[in-house]
């Protein structure tokens, strides 16, 4: 079977001799080359997300508050109905955020006080929630994009209501408020940002909890994912997290030698985000969760964050009140913090 | 002043004394027997020197390729781990017993093969950083997977968030140490193939070679004239053990160069580009498996279609790697093909699946089985693994037998070279001694 390619190599041998000993065999690293670009393969990172610029900026004080009359029903040709006909309602929701949107892995369902609300949603347009949501998981950056690419139908992520965000999309009435809060470990005496001043301090990137850094002389820490900063603080890489207490609830419910302190550094209003295209789908979430009402709501509080004290409304204006001042004196004042 | 004069005169009169005895036959005889010695000498160290570095470069390769193939399975053993560690998560809770062990035997290769690696290595080859910084971060990578995994058993979601970090560890700094090794190693081989076959020794090896041909031929045809005998026994004896030993030279090094030039293209360059593909679909798998366990979510991670955008980024290169293997190695890369097409279709069904929305179900076929009897993902990326496995053993042994040849070529030449051409010179010394004695 070899006779042929022997008697070839003998005939090269001879000729190779013949040839003053030149080489005639050479060596290439053609193969070697291609096998170490190969192994230099990296996976691309997606597109950056950047908000388009408002066309003018308007006052949205009122905004917060005034929700949209509602009415309920699907009339034909409504948002809703298209949801109807699918059969599916397509939501963004975080399945890392213990206690608002978390993947329970033993039941192998999404659970939370966010998803309590989608699952509400859901109900109101299908008559019921199981099998008719579909749960993508988005990270906090990714929460603005979907919407406006109309991946989803409505994200409920722990989404703070703000004048920039209602610039890009449409927001349902609050239904819940929480208090941006620190996370700090239990024998930690830093109790305020003041305390954490040239410290480390986690935050989620794209949060409003980031924002609310800026002029406070911490160091911001940004992590792409909720439970990141969790990672950060039990490695010692942080001094503290701040977020929401909502957030930090969760938190503390992985890790008992954690404690929440600092006074309230901003309120965060939630509301589900939906695109600007469907603002009949906005008055339809918010006749649910009128529906729902304040007895509703507080119901689903209490399952989902029984163990945290609701602030009383004197607390909020007071709390409302010193951001703004702290946000007007960082206008006059602007320094560089990146988050 | 004086001295010098004198040495200055006394070198003009040696000098004059020269050219008297240049004159004469028997002067003439002795610049010749001088001339033969010189250039035996200078062939026999050329020679030798070649052959000397020719065996060491063999040597070389040899030593090298162990190492290489060290700093591959170190590779690959490193994904494996990571793409166990993944796959188990994805699996869900209880973690089978099982797939524990596998990753802790997975685990474990890992770190023999970097201890290994740095005993090998020494403090020699430039490799150093890159096994100290695997060496270093493989503890750390070990304790965030069992966070994760402890985490994991309590249900919380920050587990999740450890087994990213273990990702990112993995990836940014272990993976990238273990591919600079095997960088480093691939150019200390492609060093060693490139001294193996290097023409310089060759030429220069000719030209003494040469150079003592012609004086021989030169010093009979003188001496032919001269004493009008034709045959000079010790000249032409002399001329016939050089020409022997030439061509054994020529032979000798024209076997070891065609054997390492195989062994190179039929043995170290498919292992290298099969092993590549190796890594690249261990990533793959891993990153498929971490993408559908955190179930989306984060720009570093893949998400939803993005479960696909890592996979397609990973697994682009590997066509092109099997293509260039078929090329050198031929047929049983059909066997390799078959896998890694049933591989990418296993996935893209996984892939559907998670567009539709159905993870339970993208996730029944990435763990479980495939649709109509088709396999899941993680048996056929098993299946994949196995089949490179089975060829880079193939091509290994191809590699170990080539060398052996090269080696084999060169036997004999370090005490065949000094011993031939010591004796070719007292040979050619032998017959001018004969011519000379004629003249007492």
């Amino acid at each position: 079977m070899n006779a042929a390619p022997r008697r070839h190599r003998s005939v090269g041998l001879i000729v190779c001799a013949a040839v003053v000993l030149g080489g005639c065999a050479s060596v290439s690293d053609d193969a070697q080359n291609s096998s170490l670009a190969a192994l230099a393969t990296q996976v691309p990172a997606p597109k950056d997300y950047h908000p388009p610029k408002p066309e003018k900026t308007r006052s949205c004080d009122r905004l917060f508050h005034s929700a949209v009359p509602s009415t309920g029903r699907m009339p034909a040709g409504s948002y809703m109905e298209e949801i109807r006909k699918r059969g599916k309602l397509i939501v963004g929701v975080d399945q890392n955020t213990l206690r608002l949107g978390y993947f329970d892995p033993s039941d192998k369902a999404m659970e939370g006080l966010d998803i309590d609300l989608l699952r509400a949603v859901a109900r109101a347009i299908f008559g019921r929630s199981k099998d008719r949501i579909v749960f993508k998981a988005i990270s906090t950056a990714q929460r603005e994009s979907v919407i406006e690419s109309g991946e989803v139908d409505i994200v409920a992520s722990a989404f703070s209501i703000t004048c920039d965000r209602l610039q890009n999309m449409y927001f349902s009435s609050v239904y819940y408020l929480a208090q941006q809060k620190l996370l700090v470990l239990e024998d930690s005496t830093d109790d305020t940002l003041s305390d954490l001043r040239g410290k480390e301090v986690c935050a989620t990137k794209s949060s409003t909890s980031i924002k609310n850094l800026a002029g406070t002389g911490v160091v911001p820490h940004p992590v792409e994912l909720r439970p990141d900063c969790l990672v950060e603080l039990q490695e010692g890489n942080v001094a503290a997290i701040t977020a929401d207490d909502s957030i930090l609830f969760g938190f503390k419910q992985q890790d008992r030698q954690t404690k929440i302190v600092g006074r309230c550094i901003n309120v965060e209003r939630y509301g589900m985000a939906i695109n600007r295209r469907h603002p009949e789908f906005v008055r339809f979430v918010n006749g649910v969760l009128k529906r729902l009402g304040p007895a509703g709501l507080e119901r689903i509080r209490r399952r989902w964050l029984g163990g945290l004290t609701a602030p009383t409304g004197d607390e909020i204006s007071q709390c409302d009140h010193r951001s703004a001042l702290r946000r007007a004196a960082a206008r006059r004042r602007p320094q560089p913090v990146s988050p | 002043m004086g001295s010098a004069a004198t040495a200055a005169r006394t070198a003009a009169s040696s000098l004059v004394a020269a050219r008297r005895q240049l004159a004469t036959t028997p002067g003439r005889l002795r610049l010749a027997a001088l001339l033969l010695t010189l250039s035996a000498i200078v062939f026999g160290l050329v020679a030798g020197h070649a052959a000397g570095e020719r065996a060491r470069a063999v040597q070389r390769v040899t030593a090298t390729d162990q190492l290489l193939v060290s700093a591959v399975e170190l590779s690959v053993s490193l994904s494996n781990t990571h793409a166990i560690a993944a796959f188990s998560f994805l699996r869900g809770r209880p973690e089978r017993p099982a797939s524990r062990r596998l990753y802790d035997d997975a685990l474990g290769q890992s770190s023999a093969g970097v201890a290994g690696l740095a005993r090998e290595i020494g403090r020699s080859s430039g490799s150093g950083p890159a096994v100290r910084r695997i060496t270093r971060t493989l503890p750390v990578y070990a304790g965030l997977v069992e966070n994760a995994r402890a985490n994991n058993r309590q249900g919380f979601p920050v587990g999740s968030a450890y087994l990213r970090k273990a990702s990112k560890t993995m990836r940014n700094a272990m993976l990238p140490a273990a591919r600079d090794l095997y960088e480093i190693e691939a150019q200390h081989l492609t060093t060693g193939y490139r001294r193996g076959v290097s023409r310089w020794t060759l030429l220069a090896v000719a030209l003494a070679g040469c150079t003592l041909l012609a004086l021989l031929a030169f010093t009979q045809i003188a001496l032919a004239h001269l004493t009008r005998r034709i045959l000079n026994p010790g000249l032409v004896l002399a001329t016939v053990l050089l020409l022997g030993l030439l061509v054994w030279l020529g032979s000798a090094f024209t076997m070891q160069q065609n054997a390492l030039a195989e062994a190179q293209r039929t043995g170290s360059d498919p292992v290298e580009l099969l092993t590549a593909t190796r890594i690249l679909a261990s990533r793959a798998q891993a990153d498929e498996s971490i993408a559908l366990a955190a179930r989306g979510g984060g720009e570093e991670e893949p998400r939803l279609e993005d479960v696909d955008r890592g996979f397609q980024a990973v697994t682009r290169p590997i066509g092109g790697l099997l293509k260039r293997a078929a090329d050198i190695a031929g047929a049983p890369i059909g066997v390799i093909d078959d896998a890694y097409r049933t591989y990418l279709q296993t996935h893209s069904k996984v892939v559907e699946q998670v567009q539709l929305g159905d993870f339970t179900r993208a996730e029944a076929l990435a763990v479980h089985h495939g649709t109509g009897g088709a396999p899941s993902t993680k048996q056929a990326a098993d299946a994949l693994g196995a089949a490179l496995d089975r060829e880079v053993g193939v091509a290994q042994r191809r590699f170990e037998d080539a060398i052996e040849r090269a080696d084999g070529a060169l036997t004999g030449l370090g005490a065949g070279i000094p011993a031939l051409t010591v004796l070719c010179a007292l040979l050619a010394l032998f017959g001018l001694r004969r011519r000379l004695e004629e003249y007492r």
